[in-house]
């Protein structure tokens, strides 16, 4: 009776490692199937959007600003220490807008939102397998992909550019107020150079970075959730796997984004 | 033709994780029967229901429900059969983050084109049906256990399910609560015509009401006995069934060690 087990024969094994290795594709398939059916159908809840969008945007606010500011503030301090060796003090604020906006403004929302957000998904998710809410879901005939994890997918891409944008704004001034303070440039003259070396283009690819950050940290969440093992530890260790997983792909993807970047002479 | 079952299985082989839990079962649920899975613990009834719901799939076999073959790699008509078939949890299964009316209205909101306002009618007729007309706007983590499995059944019953799987009812009711719960389940198939399927080792739910049972030995890994359970106890010429049937547990400890 044994030879009916999968792990019985070659083929078997086989079948079995590669549903296991395809499982994180066939995961992001179905929510990409799911994404377009539930604005379609317009069978988003409402009430999950202003809750999830609370979680990953508003209360994540506070600490998006302190920490952006105090970023800005490093950067041009140890910006300043070198800069003053060779008398120009003034590409600070160059220093300091173009590596928060490129960098350090999604880079911090993105680790926020890994703390925060991507390993509040996992756990919801994993308490949820625990309590046999998504056997719920399945046998009431609804999609766990498209129930749990677009709402969530969509508050986090609203919610990570906004934070972004504040982020940036608070870097910026974290910097500036070193250069004001520290190296006595002149508040005017520092925003005066700031809006002339910072273009659009240079927000709007920072902000584009943050979208891309966002979609990654809520499906590695959601995935680790759903891959939780059916315990309280394996909660833990899902929420856990959720932030490691977040920030290994956020780097990666920085840096793939960064080159294609350069490659476009951004 | 109208179809005559309500589920059938053939030839099922179930399992996980590299093991064989239940094998070679074959069965089948007349329409509009309660039925009974029975066995001792760990003998795998909720596995075999996991995979009778469609949560797995089955390492060999068939099932099929209300006339449907249970086709897995076919999403949307997976989803679709599953309006048709309502079941409830052991704890209930209810979601944290919604009011029990919410709950009870997901499937009514995502299945259907009704109004807020017939949706709203429909679950507060639902909730009414359990017992629970009062609780509507209560979240589930301030219902004792019996109310929540009820809320659970109100839940599975809102788009009018054609069959019914309950997970251990009675499991963790005190007497009253487990009695309370299978006349609801009677009075479920009485007014709504469904059939119900119940996995459950609660002799005195057994007897009071299901028509018929299957009992599954967790030594054989397979149905030991099919049949009606009041019969059974007295008639089946496997011990096992007997001691199972007549709660002879102590008689055959003594049997089997001295």
């Amino acid at each position: 009776m044994d030879e009916i087990l999968p792990s019985s024969n070659w083929i078997g094994r086989i079948k079995k490692t590669a549903a296991s290795a395809t499982a994180p594709v066939i995961f992001i398939g179905a929510v990409a199937v799911a994404l377009p059916q539930i604005i379609k159908k317009r069978t988003l809840r409402l009430k999950d959007l202003v809750y999830y969008l609370d979680l990953c945007g508003t209360k994540s606010l506070g600490v998006v600003l302190l920490i952006s500011a105090l970023m800005g503030m490093v950067l041009a301090i140890q910006g300043a220490l070198q800069l003053k060796k060779v008398g120009t003090d003034i590409f600070i604020v160059d220093l300091v807008g173009f590596a928060v906006l490129k960098e350090f403004g999604p880079l911090m929302v993105a680790i926020i939102a890994t703390g925060r957000a991507g390993s509040a998904f996992a756990a919801e998710i994993g308490t949820m397998k625990v309590n046999e809410e998504i056997f719920a879901l399945k046998t009431l005939g609804i999609s766990p992909e498209s129930f749990l994890v677009v709402p969530k997918l969509i508050s986090m891409l609203i919610a990570m550019p906004l934070l972004t944008v504040f982020a940036d704004a608070a870097g910026i001034l974290g910097g500036a107020a070193v250069g004001i303070t520290y190296m006595d440039i002149p508040p005017g003259a520092y925003m005066e150079r700031t809006f002339d070396v910072l273009d659009e283009m240079t927000f709007v690819l920072g902000v584009l970075k943050s979208s891309v950050f966002s979609i990654l940290i809520t499906l590695a969440g959601c995935y680790c959730g759903f891959k939780a093992a059916g315990d309280a530890q394996g909660v833990g260790r899902g929420a856990t796997q959720a932030v490691v997983v977040s920030i290994f792909l956020v780097i990666v993807a920085d840096a793939i984004l960064t080159l294609l970047y350069s490659f476009a002479g951004y | 033709m109208e179809q005559e079952f309500a589920l059938e299985a053939e030839d099922l082989h179930l399992g996980y994780n590299d093991r064989i839990v239940l094998h070679d079962l074959n069965f089948s649920v007349k329409k509009g029967e309660i039925f009974g899975i029975l066995g001792n613990s760990g003998c795998g009834k909720s596995t075999l229901l996991k995979h009778l719901i469609g949560i797995f799939p089955p390492l060999k076999g068939k099932i099929s429900l209300l006339g449907e073959m249970l086709d897995l790699s076919d999403k949307s008509a997976y989803n679709r059969l599953m309006t048709r078939i309502g079941v409830t949890y052991q704890g209930g299964a209810l979601f944290g983050s919604m009011t029990v009316a919410e709950n009870v209205a997901l499937p009514l909101e995502l299945h259907t084109d009704k109004s807020p306002d017939e949706i709203a009618k429909i679950v507060s007729e639902k909730l009414a049906l359990v017992d629970l007309a009062d609780f509507g706007n209560f979240m589930p983590g301030e219902l004792s256990g019996g109310m929540r499995k009820r809320a659970g059944l109100a839940r599975a019953i809102a788009l009018d399910p054609q069959l019914l799987f309950f997970d251990e009812p009675s499991a963790g009711l005190d007497p009253l609560a487990a009695a309370a719960l299978d006349s609801l389940i009677l009075s479920m198939r009485r007014q709504l015509g469904v059939t119900v399927v119940i996995v459950t080792h609660e002799l005195d739910s057994i007897y009071a009401i299901t028509d018929r049972v299957i009992i599954i030995d967790k030594a054989e890994k397979t149905i030991v006995a099919e049949g009606d359970p009041r019969k059974l106890r007295c008639e089946s010429e496997n011990l096992f069934v007997r001691n199972f049937l007549n709660r002879n547990g102590m008689k055959r400890s003594v049997e089997h060690y001295g």
